[in-house]
């Protein structure tokens, strides 16, 4: 029997009013008294040591109040989620590694003078040789990047199941395959902005889009030498994070430059120099090799995985495993060997994107898949049902458990029988119509690998004298509604309209740690914490309740804004109650601590399929429509959850399509959203999402994440949708028009 | 980006005016969408600025006989929304509604995107294929050009917008026309090739005047002569339409590109769409 909810499982948006109407306040909106505006000097070239560094000219420039370099910091000045290894100032005698590596900082009265002193700073360097592909980097005798590293090896890791020889001893055919996949940037809509100030106890103040408050705090303190707890870190609500705001960059500098001249300094990067400096989706370059039988089944699966990590360590080594732990994804096959490598290269800084690591893994796996159905002559979606994952059997990572029945199946027939209604409108004679699939079994919450602050998560909720409800979480709003799905989840348990519930969001200062805000983790984990917070609460409650009206705990609940008891008269409305409380001295807050109890990683499952057309004489092709299948344990928040599957959905089809943000010998080639394209409204297809709900054991109210998934499925289903239009893969997509005319034509690449 | 001044006129008149006054130092801006960009990019610098903006005078797409006026001050939307333009010069109508976004389109004007000189401008295509003429006024007097004669090279024009202002763009209403682009995307972006064809046909179906634009293959829009010439003259066929496109395709000189695609690829393109334009104008009307 479906479970009846109050409020959980409603179309509810707490924050959507104050954003169409455009009053919600970013970090950028913030203007204080005396404030500054700080600009960066980014490094000249992609590789190189910097000799000198002379900044009085731009000092003498009036309206400039400080010009900081690396000797003005007084911490590490390194940073980094795994390893310390990224300088938030390159110093004098130091190598600068990458086009978004810093040199100093202007802070000025006002931009333009901050960017006119930025010119006047002269720095002098030696362009040193660079390495900027796997071949380069991994050449014997490269020269190391990281002196420490025995070579540019930033991380490896591998995972064997079973016994790969005889895993192809075991089969009937075996196709080796390379795929690669592009470097993508987040392109948020808002750029990083910060603001810094002290308060009157004289500790820093940083306003900022970041996805870990906690994370950012820490390590910004270390690096510029500060006690963690004199700085006070507040994630504004973001516009569009996406993985992208997961890492340091401009925060650090906007509090050097407070330490310094001890004023508001507000920094905002410019589109070019966002694109240059956070981190990016790693390129991969993935090597599969599989074996299956005649009938289909797969006996084998060998794959190797190289990601560009950039030019320092970021979250590449973490990024490595998701990708390999999701390598195999929803299917059963006996004998895997699956490894890879970080690489380190002077390429941009590579790092958390919408997947981490998973929609490059996924990506090459779906595609091989359809060229071996291909091989195979069996129709692709029965290939992938009778490879699917059941109960009971080992999955391609020993991270995962099974704890509820696979869904593949099922997934699969869903979005097909979408795609088969939809109406087949003429195509003129040289356009190809092609349908492609694509599956993935998708992580959630990496609560146990070891990524700093993943593990664990707290939240807090307070009750009022007059009965109101305040949620204290340290998660980020970023666009996805974890605002309004925290209101909804403290509404369920109390019965009081979400509306009426406040929730104050990542503020070190007031809200305890609830990790970072991805890994599509915050409903699961923050979910969870808040709903065992108000359990705690509520027990208090009935207690205090049971003695005010003389009756069992048993026979209390909460039902619309009162106390009620069980088939029998009285009822106390939670206005009165709280306020008995306050008077009676009963604590009412309670802030609960969760640590995931499913296995070391959460995991569902999700199909999507693709109808597109490909005009055969330009090589264009149309994505004409998406259809996305997800298994979401209960969507808490149905339209939200939809809006994550659909801008997963437009982001991977970008990838697919047109978004590269390409590096030629270390120059970006598309250094603005002029050349790096992503989709607009009028590339994007009729998009069609299914939530299959089917409670998760261990989530809240049975739910699952959602954020990151579509990502993993999308640009695999266009991709196979044009291998079945044209009998052509694109192995290394996006698929602009020149590649797939020259598959089609049959035009050798380098020509 | 500074400047001293930012005049908005209301007349022709007194902006050559104010244009004379700054003597060289000041110039034109219509929409600002290239120009501004060009400033802040430190590519130009100017003492003032005179907006042409407010010449209501400007503004306008009429038909006067055999004859297309269009005032240069008109915008991209304004020409995308004109039925006289779909109905008589198909090619201009369709290379408006494919420049930029609907922001873009609302502001950058069709004077700017001439004037601007850049070799895949659509209107610019369009409008060399249509044989298009360009009237020019300054303070010493007015001089009427073929569009030909604008483009010196890349974002390089014979006006000079210190001193001279385009006031209006003439063609004939008889051709039949059509316009391809292919991009990387559906909107707002550059395209990989840009065609615009322009045919009169007679009532034997013989093609007495054909004009072919192409972008960006060359250093200006490109006038594909000798696709032009196996069409005039002749009874139009599928086969000369094909012809003509293979011949256009030997007399570009497209270079390759990171962003836009190999010159292999592009040549390759322009083939395609001609054929595709030139079916289009034939068949349409
Ligand atoms: C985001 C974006 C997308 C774009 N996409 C496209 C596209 O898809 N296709 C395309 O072709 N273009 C595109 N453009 C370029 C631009 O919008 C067009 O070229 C536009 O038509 C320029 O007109 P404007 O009125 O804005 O010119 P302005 O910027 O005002 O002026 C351009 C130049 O012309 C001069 N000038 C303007 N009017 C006159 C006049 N009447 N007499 C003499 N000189 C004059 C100015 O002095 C200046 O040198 C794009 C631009 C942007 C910013």
């Amino acid at each position: 029997m479906e479970k009846k909810y109050w409020c959980v499982g409603q179309n509810f948006r707490k924050d959507g009013k104050e954003k169409v109407k455009g009053e919600t306040k970013y970090a950028g909106d913030i203007f204080l008294p005396d404030m500054l505006f700080a600009k960066p000097l980014l490094a000249p070239v992609s590789h190189g040591r910097l000799k000198t560094i002379d900044t009085s000219l731009a000092k003498s420039l009036p309206g400039v109040v400080a010009v900081v370099t690396a000797e003005d910091i007084k911490g590490s000045n390194r940073f980094g989620p795994v390893m310390q290894d990224q300088p938030v100032l390159v110093g004098v005698g130091e190598d600068f590694k990458f086009l978004g590596d810093t040199l100093a900082l202007v802070a000025a009265e006002n931009k333009k003078i901050a960017e006119e002193a930025i010119r006047l700073i002269k720095v002098d360097y030696e362009e040193l040789p660079g390495l900027y592909n796997f071949n380069e980097a991994l050449a014997d005798g490269a020269f190391r990047l990281h002196q420490n590293m025995e070579k540019n090896i930033c991380s490896s890791g591998e995972i064997v199941i079973g016994d790969i020889t005889s895993g192809f001893n075991e089969s009937d055919i075996i196709l080796e395959e390379i795929i690669q996949t592009p470097r993508q940037e987040h392109a948020y809509l808002e750029t990083e902005a910060a603001v810094s100030f002290f308060d009157n106890q004289g500790r820093v103040n940083l306003y900022s889009c970041l996805q870990d408050p906690y994370y950012f705090n820490y390590d910004i303190a270390q690096a510029l030498g500060l006690p963690a707890n004199r700085i006070r870190t507040v994630a504004t609500t973001a516009g569009g994070a996406f993985g992208g705001k997961d890492d340091i960059t401009l925060q650090a500098h906007a509090i050097l430059l407070t330490l310094v001249t001890g004023r508001p300094v507000k920094m905002v990067y410019s589109r070019e120099e966002s694109i240059l400096i956070h981190p990016k989706r790693h390129p991969s370059e993935i090597r599969i090799k599989i074996g299956a039988t005649k009938n289909g089944r797969i006996t084998a699966f060998e794959g190797r995985v190289l990601i560009d990590a950039g030019a320092y360590t970021g979250r590449s080594p973490v990024v490595l495993t998701v990708a390999l732990n999701s390598f195999v994804g929803p299917y059963y096959i006996p004998h895997i060997k699956l490894y890879g490598h970080a690489v380190y290269t002077n390429n941009l800084v590579a790092g958390a994107c919408r997947g981490y690591g998973q929609p490059q893994s996924n990506t090459a796996r779906e595609l091989v898949l359809d060229m071996l159905a291909d091989r195979l002559n069996i129709n692709p979606v029965t290939l992938r049902k009778i490879n699917a994952l059941k109960q009971g059997q080992q999955a391609g990572t020993r991270l995962v458990n099974l704890d509820t029945p696979p869904t593949l199946d099922s997934l699969l027939d869903q979005t097909m029988a979408v795609l088969e209604k939809s109406p087949h409108d003429d195509t003129p004679a040289y356009c190809k119509r092609g349908t492609g699939v694509a599956c993935a079994m998708p992580l959630f919450d990496i609560s146990a690998l070891p990524s700093l602050g993943l593990a664990g998560t707290g939240v807090a909720i307070q009750m009022h004298p007059d009965g109101s409800l305040v949620v204290y979480a340290s998660a980020v709003e970023c666009g996805q509604g974890v605002i309004s799905v925290l209101a909804q989840i403290a509404a369920e348990e109390f019965s009081v309209n979400p509306g009426d519930v406040e929730v104050i969001l990542a503020d070190t200062d007031s809200t305890p740690k609830s990790g970072p805000t991805t890994a599509s983790r915050q409903t699961y984990t923050s979910g969870n914490a808040l709903k065992i917070a108000s359990e705690h609460l509520k027990k208090r409650l009935i207690s205090f309740g049971s003695r005010l009206l003389n009756v069992a705990e048993e026979k209390l609940y909460f039902y619309g804004g009162k106390m009620l008891v069980k088939d029998g008269e009285g009822e106390v409305p939670l206005s009165k109650l709280a306020k008995e409380c306050y008077y009676a001295g009963v604590n009412l807050k309670e802030e609960a601590w969760f640590r995931s109890n499913h296995a070391t990683i959460g995991h569902t499952f999700i199909a999507t399929a693709a109808d597109v057309e490909v005009d055969t004489l330009t090589g264009s092709v149309k994505v004409l429509k998406l259809v996305t299948a997800h298994d979401i344990g209960k969507a808490i928040n149905p339209l939200a959850a939809a809006g994550q599957i659909i801008g997963g959905g437009m982001q991977s089809l970008g990838w697919a399509m047109t978004e590269d943000l390409m590096q030629k010998d270390g120059m970006v080639v598309t250094p603005s959203l002029a050349e790096y394209l992503i989709p607009t409204a009028l590339d994007l297809p009729a998009m069609e999402t299914i939530l299959m709900e089917n409670p998760y054991p261990t989530g809240p109210y049975g739910a699952k994440g959602v954020g990151e998934h579509a990502s993993m499925t999308a640009a695999a289903a266009i991709l196979n949708a044009i291998y079945q239009a044209t009998g052509k893969m694109v192995t290394n997509f996006p698929a602009t028009p020149e590649k797939v005319f020259n598959l089609v034509t049959g035009i050798p690449e380098s020509s | 980006m500074h400047w001293e001044a930012y005049h908005c006129v209301e007349s022709i008149e007194e902006a050559l005016q104010l244009l004379d006054e700054y003597a060289g130092a000041s110039r034109v801006i219509a929409g600002g969408t290239d120009l501004v960009i060009q400033l802040k990019n430190h590519q130009r610098r100017v003492k003032a600025l005179v907006s042409l903006s407010s010449i209501k005078a400007l503004r306008y797409i009429e038909q006067d006989g055999e004859t297309i006026r269009i005032g240069a001050l008109s915008t991209h939307n304004e020409l995308a929304k004109s039925d006289l333009l779909m109905e008589k010069a198909k090619a201009l109508s369709l290379a408006a509604r494919a420049v930029g976004s609907p922001q873009i389109r609302n502001i950058g004007t069709v004077g700017g995107n001439i004037v601007n000189a850049q070799p895949a401008a659509d209107t610019a295509i369009a409008l060399l294929a249509l044989g298009a003429k360009a009237k020019i006024v300054s303070s010493t007097g007015e001089r009427v050009e073929v569009l030909e004669n604008l483009f010196k090279g890349i974002g390089e024009s014979s006006v000079n917008p210190a001193k001279e202002i385009v006031t209006e763009f003439i063609f004939p209403a008889f051709f039949r026309s059509a316009f391809q682009r292919l991009a990387l995307r559906k909107a707002f972006t550059l395209p990989i090739i840009n065609v615009a064809v322009a045919l009169l046909i007679d009532q034997k179906n013989i093609c007495r005047e054909a004009r072919i634009a192409i972008g960006p293959v060359s250093t200006v829009p490109f006038r594909a002569k000798k696709a032009e010439a196996i069409l005039n003259n002749e009874i139009i066929s599928e086969k000369k339409l094909v012809l003509a496109a293979a011949e256009a395709m030997r007399e570009i000189n497209p270079r390759d590109s990171l962003l836009r695609g190999s010159a292999m690829y592009r040549r390759a393109m322009v083939k395609v769409l001609l054929e595709r334009a030139l079916r289009d104008a034939v068949v349409v009307k």
